[in-house]
């Protein structure tokens, strides 16, 4: 009856047997690759500045120049993804569901605190498989709150934070620069100073600054605060693509065009 | 020979070219992978934890409560080989306040298994005919 009422399925580990066999007869697995990240956070005077690079690397390839890692979870909360973009963007993604759920059962706005309940949990429950290090930024009635989320589970609650490669550059501004009860402007300013010693210090990191800043009554995304890594130059005459000539093209549109009519009537009230 | 163990074997034996691997002797002792173990046994203690903590808050007749109301719920299914709707059910246990990786990824109800298996012969399981 139980296991009726516990959900099977989740992720498959049908290959796993397999893997192993062909892994002893001498096969080279696959390995995970390095990934490379700065993301930071801080608290200021009215609320949560978070800062994250644009750069995706895999091993020493840049993949991606705009990479967007600060992602969604409720309108009053935020949170940067550092370790395996699939693993980030869907746990936050389902984080977000998650909460979404919560809110129009309970018609409150979500706490920080729960998010980060929800996240050290699924993080925990895969032991580290799932490779998300995460710092979560918010603001609920309880004020604001910003937190760091290992990949295998643990957290931290501080005034500021960093994580992936380009954490320590990062951290070392913070340590040297950070204040308590700073403005919006001085808040912005360290973050941005810190995702540029993460870009200009680590390999891992770079392309542009995005910045996110979430007070209590709103939430804006800076994307594109600061762009450290432009091209210096561009080939004066880029290469034009060939171009496929169209030989045909037929549209079929509807017979007859088909609109909607709103009817207005009353609607019944009570069945006296 | 003892007539009720050979019957036992009967009903334990697996049929391999219908429901695969699951259930043998190769899959039970195949390599795993640390995390599926970890789960599975996560799934059980959440179950055993959540118990403890609603007999700790309202009294031990709670959780049984809840279990004697799961398992009138849960009894309420299709014919086997059909997807079950388990509204009540899930209404009971919040699990429709929520959603997961389990309800996307890996769904028995997607799998080749369940499309392939036929009503008869789940039936004839059912019923032990076979």
């Amino acid at each position: 009856m139980e296991s009726m009422s516990e959900r099977s399925g989740g992720f498959s580990f049908d290959n796993v047997a397999r893997n192993h066999v062909l892994e002893e007869k001498g096969m080279k697995m696959p390995k995970a690759a390095k990934t490379g990240t700065t993301i930071v956070g801080v608290v200021y005077k009215d609320g949560v500045v978070l800062g994250a690079d644009t750069r995706a690397t895999s091993e020493t390839t840049v993949f991606e120049k705009y990479c967007e890692k600060i992602h969604y979870i409720a309108p009053n909360i935020y949170c940067c993804g550092a370790g395996t973009a699939a693993d980030t963007e869907h746990t936050t993604a389902m984080i977000a569901s998650k909460l979404e759920l919560h809110r129009l059962d309970t018609g409150r706005q979500s706490r920080v605190t729960t998010c980060l309940t929800m996240l050290k949990r699924h993080l925990f429950q895969y032991q580290g498989h799932v490779s998300a290090a995460l710092v979560l930024g918010g603001v609920d009635l309880h004020g604001p709150h910003l937190y760091t989320v290992y990949p295998h589970g643990s957290t931290d609650a501080l005034p500021f934070v960093t994580m992936g490669s380009g954490s320590l550059a990062a951290m070392a501004v913070f340590e040297s620069k950070y204040k308590d009860d700073m403005t919006l402007e001085e808040g912005k300013q360290i973050v941005y100073e810190a995702i540029s010693a993460g870009i200009y210090n680590d390999m891992g990191s770079g392309g542009n600054v995005n910045l996110c800043v979430i007070t209590k009554d709103k939430t804006e995304m800076l994307k594109g605060y600061a762009k450290e890594n432009m091209r210096p130059w561009r080939k004066s005459t880029p290469y034009t693509f060939p171009k496929t000539e169209v030989l045909t093209s037929k549209i079929d549109k509807p017979r007859t065009d088909i609109s909607v009519v709103v009817e207005s009537e009353k609607m019944e009230v009570s069945a006296s | 020979m003892d007539e009720k163990r050979v019957t036992g074997v009967e009903e334990d034996r697996v049929d391999v070219m219908r429901d695969g691997l699951s259930g043998t002797v190769k899959a039970e002792f195949g390599a795993k992978h640390p995390a599926q173990e970890r789960l599975s046994k996560d799934r059980e203690q959440g179950i055993k934890t959540k118990r403890e903590m609603l007999a700790a808050t309202y009294g031990t007749y709670f959780p049984t409560k809840l279990m004697i109301e799961q398992e009138i719920l849960s009894s309420f299914h299709r014919l086997p080989g059909l997807e079950s709707e388990y509204v009540g059910l899930e209404t009971l246990s919040k699990r429709d306040l929520d959603i997961d990786f389990c309800d996307v990824y890996g769904r028995p109800e997607d799998s080749a298994e369940f499309a392939s298996s036929d009503l008869h012969h789940e039936m004839e399981k059912q019923l032990k005919l076979k």
